[in-house]
């Protein structure tokens, strides 16, 4: 079984760069306030990526806080905080590395608040079109993150047809893979249920484990 | 064993040494911390202060700041972070400063805490220790004296302990801490300055074990069920009952989650009669689960109704008024009263115009 814990001590300092910092969604920052205030009061060596993509579900940050920008809430708690354009993605690694540094050096966390849009709905079950419009979602598919790292990158001479094309398979594949495994119907164990309550059930899920396993097993019977 | 053996045997032994239910926690935390240099107590004001309880009295200063340090007044931060350093592969024990204060880190408790294990389906376990001041008796304020331990045995993930004497606040919570679970402790705040040897438990090579109830005293017609502060008022109410004639035995649970189904089951299987003691308000709590297990489990043995004594269905009252909402001996001994002992039927709960046997 693989080791899911946070290395003893924390991450070294060469490993912090290559793992991610902390992401927050923007509906989860308001509770994520306290987590800042222990993070500062121990100087944590914690970089806050906050992901703002402009709605919770349907709820604009407007109605959320009057604040202009979720970058002035770590003001409040004296954590350098910092916005960029989170649809540049150039922007972004060169705000990130100067936080991540910060963070390195021990000065305390710092906030950057990343500002981008859900394009899509929520989910396959929400309906984007009752709280807001075309206009602005077009108006933020003209600002897709990925062409304008294409663009970028063609510019700088980095990258060629070959490569897009390349990447492109690549993903398709990636893609086609997860929606082939996704359809895969595992077989789940039903005994499975009592078995990461605790470490050792206690008598009253035994009770309940030799119910269950009682009405399968009459339900197998009767088959 | 002869009269002058055992004269001999106090003499030599020297008195046992008595320390206060706040002193044995103390001390509990001191030898887990030394035992297990994981272990690490945090919350609010219990470093440099000690708690307002005293209870961390001097742990900052004798094991160091990053052993026991203060946090902000942010009790979802405490918790979230506790989380945290359990992943990290601490043995976080942190305080609740008061019971009602731990309400704003329900939602870590109860969606993280105790659903980590079965989230990650075995990979994380978290062992947290969550110590609460509990339950009322101290002429505190509402939001300072809530009983509310139902919230958390209600909560499929999470041990509840609840002790109701000196040595088993020791015990008890090394237990906790060596448990690889998360467990919520409540300690009764009116029994912080009871006192009692915990000598016995620091000799014992094993601590008490979970799920394991204690007859803290035996009889033979009625059994009282209780837990925590509780544990006294059905002792006390076992006494007074000697003189109506009544032998009472006492079960204290120790442990909600895991309960011991066992041992009071046995007991009122051997009374046929069963009153369960809560100073919590008794709607929806940890008394009617155990009065209904008890007639599941033992329903041919009883000679009348489970009966609940329990605190009142209200927010926690002004000290003037708090004696008149916590349950007392008085109300024990009515309940026992109350049992069917001539065989006459309980007329209480018939509606007014069938009393008094009208055919």
């Amino acid at each position: 079984m693989n080791d899911y814990r946070y290395p003893r001590g924390g991450y070294g300092a060469g490993e912090l760069g290559v793992r991610p910092v902390a992401a927050l969604s923007v509906s989860f920052l308001t509770q994520a306030f306290v987590w800042m205030f222990l993070g500062l009061l121990l100087s944590a060596y914690i970089a806050f990526l906050v992901q703002n993509n402009t709605y919770a579900i349907s709820t604009p940050l407007s109605k959320q806080s009057a604040a202009p920008s979720l970058g002035y809430k770590g003001i409040g708690y004296g954590i350098a905080s910092e916005q960029v354009d989170g649809n540049d993605a150039m922007a972004v690694l060169a705000v990130l590395n100067k936080a991540v540094a910060h963070a390195r050096s021990g000065q305390g966390p710092v906030l950057v608040e990343a500002h981008t849009y859900r394009l899509d709905a929520h989910t396959n079950a929400d309906d984007a079109s009752r709280y807001r419009d075309s206009a602005e979602v077009e108006d933020w598919l003209r600002r897709d993150p990925i062409p304008r790292l294409e663009t970028w990158l063609r510019h700088k001479g980095l990258i060629d047809d070959a490569f897009v094309a390349s990447v492109a398979d690549q993903g398709e594949a990636f893609a086609a893979d997860v929606r082939k495994r996704m359809a895969v119907d595992l077989a789940v164990d039903p005994m499975s249920l009592f078995d990461n309550v605790f470490a050792t059930p206690t008598p009253q899920l035994l009770e309940q484990r030799a119910m269950l396993e009682a009405e399968l097993e009459a339900e197998e019977a009767s088959r | 064993m002869t009269t002058a053996a055992r004269a001999e045997d106090i003499c030599a032994s020297p008195p046992p040494q008595l320390v206060t239910m706040s002193g044995a926690i103390n001390r509990a935390l001191r030898d887990a911390m030394t035992a297990d240099p994981d272990v690490v107590v945090f919350g609010e004001d219990v470093g440099t202060l000690g708690g307002v309880f005293r209870v961390t009295d001097g742990i900052s200063r004798d094991f160091g700041q990053d052993r026991c340090f203060d946090t902000p007044l942010a009790e979802a931060g405490i918790v979230g972070f506790a989380v945290g350093m359990a992943m990290a592969g601490f043995r976080p024990v942190i305080e609740m400063q008061f019971d009602a204060f731990a309400y704003p880190a329900f939602e870590q408790i109860a969606s993280h805490v105790a659903k980590m294990r079965n989230r990650t389906a075995g990979r994380i376990n978290l062992p947290i220790v969550i110590r609460i001041p509990f339950a009322g008796g101290i002429g505190g304020v509402e939001h300072h004296c809530d009983s509310s331990e139902a919230y958390y045995a209600h909560t499929p993930g999470l041990k509840v302990v609840t002790p109701a004497t000196v040595e088993d606040s020791y015990s008890l919570l090394r237990e906790a801490i060596n448990d690889p679970d998360p467990v919520v402790f409540m300690e009764p705040k009116r029994l912080y300055w009871s006192k009692g040897s915990i000598e016995s438990v620091l000799a014992a090579t094993k601590f008490a074990s979970f799920g394991r109830a204690a007859v803290r005293r035996e009889g033979t017609d009625v059994t009282l069920v209780a837990y925590g502060p509780s544990v006294e008022v059905a002792l006390q109410a076992a006494l007074a009952a000697e003189e109506s004639g009544w032998s009472v035995e006492v079960v204290d649970l120790r442990t909600l989650v895991p309960l011991d189904d066992e041992t009071m089951v046995a007991s009122v299987r051997k009374t046929g009669r069963c009153v369960v003691v809560q100073e919590a308000q008794g709607f929806a709590g940890v008394g009617a689960e155990i009065a209904a297990r008890v007639q599941e489990r033992a329903f041919h043995s009883l000679h009348a109704p489970v009966l609940r004594v329990a605190g009142l269905d209200i927010p926690y009252p002004p000290p003037k008024l708090e004696h008149l909402h916590l349950p007392d001996v008085e109300r024990v001994l009515d309940a026992i009263a109350r049992l069917q002992w001539d065989d006459d039927t309980d007329t209480r709960f018939l509606p007014s115009d069938s009393k008094g046997g009208a055919t």
